[in-house]
C-alpha cells in the first residue's frame, strides 16, 4: 500500500512540474481538437463506461457517476 | 467478441428516426469554461451478441445463448444563456438471453457454468439532466437523473464544481454524487422459492481531479475517487455451489468502500496527425480483496494468487499474454507454467515474495 501510494504521489509530481510550459491562447489550436478531448465521443463512452459497469468489478474513477442497474 | 447485425427492433429504429428529426447542429469543439454556440443534439445506435458460452464451460443446464443487446442513446446540448447550458442524456437498451445462474464442478471437478433458460426479456430506459453553470473561473455543475427496467429501478443525482487556475493552464475539480437503488424479482419464485423480493442499496461517491495542460501537445489529467456502498450488494438471481448447502445464495457483505485512481494522457502527433490517448485506472477496495485489472472468467471474480508476473518475449503481445495466462492459473499452477514456458520472468506472490528466473541480463 505504501509503494503504490509513493508511486501515486511521485507521479503527480511529476505530471506538475515536468516540462510544463505556459501555453498562450494563441497556441493552443492543437489542444482545442476534438481528438485531444477527454472524451472524444461521449455517447460513446457512455457506453464503455455502462459495460464497464455491467461487466467488470472495476468501473468509474474518471469523476462522473451515475445510478446503478440490474446488470450487475 | 460483439458482433454487428444490421438489422434493429422497431423500438430503437423509431428512437432512432425521431432523434434525426430533431435539428442537429455539427458540435465543433468549444472553449472551455463557457457554453457551446449553438444547441446540439447526436444519437448513437449499438446492437451486439455476447458470444455463447463455450460448451467445454457448460454444464449443460440451461441455455447456452448469452445475450442479445441494443442500445439506443440520445444526448441533447443547449446552451440557455451565456452562463448556463442544459445536457440531457438518455438510453434505452433492450436485452435478451440466458444469464449465469452459479458454477459447479462436473465429474472431473472441473468447474462449469450452470445457466438460466434464454427467456430473459427485458428493457432499461434512463435518463438525467445536467446543468453547467460558469461563473468566472468556476463552472459549477448540478445533475439528477433516474434509471428504471422491471426488475431495477434507480435515482441518483450529484454536484460537480471546476475552478481554473493559471490562465486555464490547470484545473481543479471536485464532485460529489448519490445514488439509491432499488431491486425487485420479478421472474417465478417457485424457481428460486429463496430469492428476496425487494432490497435496496445506496451508494455515495467523491472525487477530486487536477488537470493540466503541460505544453501546446501535451494535457494530463488525474482524478482520486472514494466510492461506498452499503444495502444489498448481492445479487439476487445468483447461487453459490455448495454440496452441503444445495441453494446457497449470492451473499456479499452489505458495506463496501473503493478506492480509484485514474489518470489520463493526450498527446498530439504531427508527424501522425493523430492524437496519443493513455487511460489508466487502478482500482482496490478495503474488504480485503483486491478489485483491479484481471478477473478469473470462469467466476467472474479477481483472480488470487499471484500479485505481479513480468516476462521477456520477443514481441510484447506475447509477454502480456503469458503473464496474465500465468496470474489466471493462480499461485502455484502458474509459476509452474512461466517455469515450463523457459522465457525469463519475475513475479511477485500476494505476500510480496520475489521469485524468477535468476539470470536475467
Amino acid at each position: 500500500m505504501n509503494k503504490i501510494l509513493s508511486c501515486t504521489i511521485i507521479l503527480l509530481v511529476i505530471s506538475l512540474t515536468s516540462a510544463c510550459t505556459t501555453v498562450k491562447p494563441w497556441e493552443r489550436g492543437t489542444l482545442s481538437k476534438k481528438e485531444m478531448s477527454w472524451s472524444p465521443d461521449p455517447l460513446a463512452n457512455t457506453l464503455s463506461e455502462h459495460i464497464y459497469f455491467a461487466k467488470e468489478a472495476a468501473a468509474g474513477g474518471y469523476g462522473s457517476a451515475g445510478g446503478g442497474c440490474g446488470c450487475n | 467478441m460483439s458482433n454487428i447485425k444490421q438489422n434493429l427492433s422497431p423500438s430503437l429504429a423509431a428512437l432512432y428516426s425521431a432523434a434525426f428529426t430533431l435539428p442537429i447542429y455539427n458540435k465543433a469543439v468549444e472553449a472551455a469554461g463557457a457554453p457551446d454556440s449553438a444547441p446540439s443534439v447526436s444519437a448513437r445506435i449499438s446492437k451486439y451478441d455476447e458470444d455463447n458460452l463455450s460448451s467445454g464451460d457448460f454444464s449443460g443446464l440451461g441455455d447456452q445463448k448469452r445475450y442479445d443487446i441494443e442500445v439506443g442513446q440520445v444526448s441533447i446540448v443547449y446552451p440557455i444563456n451565456d452562463t448556463v447550458q442544459l445536457t440531457v442524456d438518455s438510453a434505452y437498451e433492450k436485452m435478451s438471453g440466458a444469464s449465469p445462474w452459479f458454477v459447479q464442478p462436473d465429474a472431473q471437478n472441473n468447474p462449469v457454468q450452470v445457466m438460466s433458460s434464454a427467456t430473459i426479456d427485458d428493457a432499461r430506459f434512463d435518463a438525467s439532466a445536467k446543468l453547467d453553470i460558469y461563473k468566472g473561473k468556476y463552472t459549477i455543475s448540478p445533475s439528477v437523473g433516474f434509471s428504471t427496467e422491471k426488475d431495477y429501478q434507480a435515482v441518483f443525482g450529484g454536484v460537480s464544481v471546476a475552478r481554473e487556475l493559471d490562465n486555464k493552464s490547470t484545473t481543479l475539480r471536485a464532485g460529489l454524487a448519490a445514488s439509491f437503488d432499488e431491486v425487485k424479482p420479478t421472474d417465478d419464485p417457485s424457481i428460486d422459492p429463496g430469492r428476496p423480493d425487494k432490497e435496496d442499496k445506496e451508494n455515495v461517491t467523491g472525487f477530486v481531479g487536477i488537470g493540466q495542460v503541460i505544453n501546446k501537445n501535451t494535457v494530463v489529467q488525474s482524478t482520486f475517487t472514494v466510492s461506498h456502498y452499503s444495502g444489498y450488494l448481492s445479487d439476487p438471481y445468483k447461487l453459490v455451489f455448495n454440496s452441503a448447502q444445495p441453494g446457497l445464495r449470492d451473499n456479499r457483505p452489505d458495506d463496501r468502500t473503493q478506492y480509484i485512481w485514474s489518470a489520463q494522457l493526450r498527446r498530439w502527433s504531427e508527424i501522425f496527425n493523430a492524437a496519443l490517448h493513455a487511460d489508466y485506472r487502478f482500482y482496490m477496495t478495503i474488504e480485503g480483496k483486491r478489485y483491479a485489472h484481471i478477473l478469473n472468467p470462469k467466476t467472474g471474480w479477481p483472480i488470487e494468487g499471484l500479485s505481479a508476473v513480468s516476462e521477456i518475449a520477443s514481441e510484447c503481445l506475447i509477454a502480456g499474454s503469458c503473464s496474465t495466462v500465468a496470474m489466471l492459473k493462480g499461485e502455484e499452477e502458474g509459476k509452474s507454467w512461466l517455469e515450463d514456458l523457459k522465457l525469463p520472468y519475475i513475479c511477485i506472490d500476494n505476500k510480496m515474495h520475489i521469485e524468477g528466473t535468476t539470470n536475467i541480463n
